[in-house]
């Protein structure tokens, strides 16, 4: 009996509902599901229509892509091969076609297929062959390396391809192991052969599952071309540099010799002006103590004629002398108050018995130059140096104007800086050569030959003024007539001596009712009889001994109010001379002595004025500046 | 949730039970339908804690011990029904320590809105640790799965239940080597 058999009718009732439930549960739960595979099912149309429309798109995009990639290359001069290892298959851009001279393959959106069948080494010249096969081997060999390895899908770091050192993004292109440069084999006939350059980089595509070389290739024919002539032309350079280095040295040799030459050339002048000045001593001095009373016209005009010459020719040596200490640095200035109205009028004054001979008009005027207050009346000055630079520019003023007006003008332009300027009337200087005026020997030519100057006044002018930290130039004159030299310099204003003590100094020209005694120690006749003849205008008696050593016994043994001291003496020189008396116990070691000297440079001075000596007479001795020496000394 | 698990726990009960008893757990469960559910559809979660709670009143057995027997049952028939998963697992340790990062991720390809439970495996010394953590209090029939595929793999390990991290939302389990 089967179990509905013996259920009751109820449990029969109660399981056939329960059967119905379940299975209308299941046929519910069947419903369901088909309806969410209807649902799913759509979705999947859909999703798959997408799909297409996405990989279409994704088609023309690929493709336009690829063609701005092959388009980028071709213009970049680059071409592309992408090498599958383990297939031994590769694919070609046109441009890397192109460039290994290999025609007629398939193309698929402009790139062709190659397997390993393809001849493609038979277009590299044949003794490079077996390096390009190599290279292309050994990269195989790492691509496979790197799948096997299980590196990821990006590209090789360089550094690990490449085995140089500190290969830094392959910086080292010439050592590189990931680069090759080989030749190909010219495409026609003559055709050179070309220079290609490839680079590789290996990569496992993990998605793709290949291992990959990918290699650029670069046609680097000009770029080798170019370097070979940019290392001809460096060479050359390097040639031209060496010459050009070698005529410098040369040049700066024979500049040396030039400048040594030129020293030792003033130095002669320098010297042969001390040898002439004791010679001219002698003549200049004879001419000062000649006394021109009873001389008939003619003879008078020839006396003062001489005495012209001499003094030009003092004045030549004198010029010469300041050129060598400007040169040797030895140019030093004095620092005496002077009373700038006094010399100013007496340095122009100097000068208008010439300009009124040649018919010319000389003024001194005052001027303002844009600052209102007047000039000082005291300054501190060096007063030869100052008179020399006046001197230099009025005398050529008159020089070079025919006729017309010499005007020298002089004010402050500043608190401490006063300016004076002498403008002619003359024929003016070129701009072109105004600065070479001041330069030595610049503005030497045939008109200073003719009147008789050294040609390097403004030279020396234009090293004092520097000397005394000032300017010195020249420009057109008023209306560009003539010339305007100017010079500004600055300057120290001081309190002035006292009326009476100038008035004193004005009228004392002779020691008359003194009797001064004076010992003059020097050893070339002329100039003691010079010195002599000088002194007994003056009023002194006048002992004469020809070296130091006599010097100094007539010091010991007489009494005499002031020593003349030459500084170069056979026996014992001045100096000496003047140690030795200054040791002399007793009153007569503290008698003045004043050096007599033709060198006029302080450095020449220091050994006398170390010894003792207290003053300093120049030769040729001029009479007004052997009396006011003595008088310093004495009074 | 995954109809999945609402469609094996009446097949269960079924099996384990009786049909009938599954037809009374449906019914007293006052679903909103007439209770069936198909394994590719998704129902709310609260139904099928409401058909467990009608096996607890039916059957009188603790909820836990009913839910973890539910999961150790479950994990046998997820062999069946998806062995895919299973392939390339020699043990339950690997198979476990899949679960976050291929398996889940293989749900989720397939069913895009599915809620997984997070299930972290970590290696502790020699022990291997299985966090559990879901908005949804699953914890035993976790319990039952993870005791299910030790079985499946024939391992002998033996599973501690963290005292520290208990509720039905999470739990850690550690599996040492008997």
């Amino acid at each position: 009996m089967d179990a509905a058999a013996a259920m009751t009718p109820e449990e029969v009732e109660a399981e056939l509902a329960l059967l119905r439930r379940r299975l209308a549960r299941s046929e519910a739960a069947r419903a369901e599901a088909e309806a969410l595979l209807e649902v799913k099912s759509r979705v999947l149309a859909q999703a798959n229509e997408q799909l297409k429309a996405n990989r279409e798109h994704l088609r023309i995009e690929l493709g336009q892509r690829t063609r701005q990639l092959l388009e980028a290359q071709r213009v970049a001069g680059f071409g592309t091969m992408i090498w599958d290892a383990e297939a031994f298959k590769g694919e070609l851009s046109p441009h890397c076609q192109a460039l290994l001279g290999l025609h007629g393959l398939a193309e698929i959106d402009g790139v062709a297929s190659v397997d390993g069948s393809h001849p493609m080494l038979d277009r590299v010249v044949p003794e490079e062959r077996r390096k390009v096969f190599e290279f292309s081997k050994r990269l195989t060999a790492r691509a496979l390396e790197l799948k096997r390895s299980g590196a990821n899908n990006h590209t090789d770091n360089v550094q690990e391809i490449c085995s140089t050192e500190d290969c830094q993004t392959c910086a080292h292109m010439a050592d590189c192991d990931r680069m090759l440069e080989f030749r190909i084999i010219g495409q026609s006939d003559g055709e050179p052969n070309r220079m290609i350059r490839a680079l590789a980089e290996t990569s496992f595509d993990e998605d793709l599952g290949r291992a990959l070389v990918f290699i650029t290739v670069q046609d680097i024919t000009r770029e080798i071309e170019a370097a070979n002539e940019a290392d001809a032309l460096r060479q050359r350079d390097q040639r031209r540099m060496r010459e050009l280095e070698q005529l410098a040295v040369e040049l700066r040799a024979a500049r040396e010799v030039a400048e040594r030459a030129n020293a030792a050339k003033t130095r002669f002048l320098a010297m042969m002006s001390h040898d002439i000045r004791t010679p001219m001593n002698g003549v200049i001095g004879m001419l000062e103590l000649f006394d021109d009373a009873g001389l008939n016209e003619g003879q008078h005009e020839m006396l003062q004629l001489m005495r012209s010459s001499g003094d030009q020719l003092r004045m030549l040596l004198d010029d010469i002398i300041d050129l060598e200490q400007a040169e040797s640095g030895k140019l030093t200035l004095a620092a005496f108050p002077l009373e700038v109205g006094t010399f100013l009028g007496t340095s122009i004054g100097f000068w208008a018995r010439a300009a009124r001979n040649k018919g010319l008009t000389l003024e001194l005027e005052r001027a303002a130059f844009g600052y209102d207050r007047p000039l000082v009346e005291w300054i501190v000055a060096d007063r030869y140096r100052l008179r020399q630079i006046i001197d230099n520019l009025v005398s050529n003023a008159v020089k070079y104007t025919k006729r017309g007006v010499v005007v020298v003008r002089v004010g402050p332009v500043a608190e401490n800086r006063f300016r004076f300027e002498v403008i002619d009337t003359g024929i003016g200087i070129p701009p072109e050569r105004r600065a070479e005026i001041f330069v030595d020997f610049g503005q030497l030519h045939s008109v200073d030959v003719q009147e008789g100057g050294s040609g390097l006044g403004l030279a020396i002018c234009r090293r004092i003024v520097e000397l005394m930290g000032g300017t010195i130039g020249v420009e057109a004159g008023p209306g560009g007539i003539g010339s305007c030299f100017w010079v500004e310099l600055p300057f120290v204003e001081v309190d002035g001596p006292t009326a009476a003590k100038q008035k004193e100094e004005k009228r004392l020209r002779r020691f008359d009712g003194e009797r001064l005694r004076v010992l003059v120690a020097e050893d070339v006749e002329t100039n003691r009889i010079v010195a002599r003849g000088m002194l007994g205008k003056l009023g002194c008696d006048v002992e004469l001994v020809t070296n130091g050593e006599e010097a100094v016994e007539a010091v010991r043994n007489g009494q005499f109010d002031v020593v003349l001291m030459d500084m170069s003496m056979p026996v014992l020189d001045g100096p000496e001379a003047t140690r030795r008396i200054k040791a002399i116990p007793g009153a007569v070691s503290r008698t003045p002595i004043i050096a007599l000297t033709a060198y006029s440079g302080r450095a020449e001075l220091a050994p006398m004025m170390t010894a003792g000596a207290i003053g300093v007479v120049k030769k040729p001795i001029v009479l007004e500046e052997l009396y006011r020496a003595i008088r310093s000394v004495c009074h | 949730m995954k109809g999945v698990v609402f469609s094996e726990l009446i097949r269960w009960v079924e099996e384990s039970y009786s049909p009938g008893v599954a037809d009374r757990m449906i019914r007293q469960a006052q679903l909103p339908g007439i209770g069936s559910f198909t394994s590719v559809g998704n129902y709310p979660h609260v139904q099928a804690l409401a058909m467990m709670g009608q096996l607890v009143e039916i059957t009188g057995e603790p909820v836990n011990a009913l839910a973890e027997a539910y999961g150790y049952w479950l994990s046998a028939r997820f062999a069946e029904l998806y062995p895919q998963f299973f392939v390339g697992y020699d043990d339950a340790i690997s198979f476990l320590k899949a679960i976050d990062g291929i398996h889940q991720k293989e749900v989720t390809k397939l069913y895009p809105d599915a809620k997984t439970p997070s299930v972290i495996a970590e290696v502790d010394g020699q022990d291997l640790l299985v966090s559990y953590a879901s908005h949804r209090p699953f914890a035993e029939v976790a319990h039952g799965l993870v005791r299910g595929y030790i079985d499946y793999f024939g391992d002998d390990l033996v599973i501690l239940r963290d005292e520290a991290t208990p509720g039905p939302h999470a739990a850690r389990f550690i599996l040492q080597r008997k």
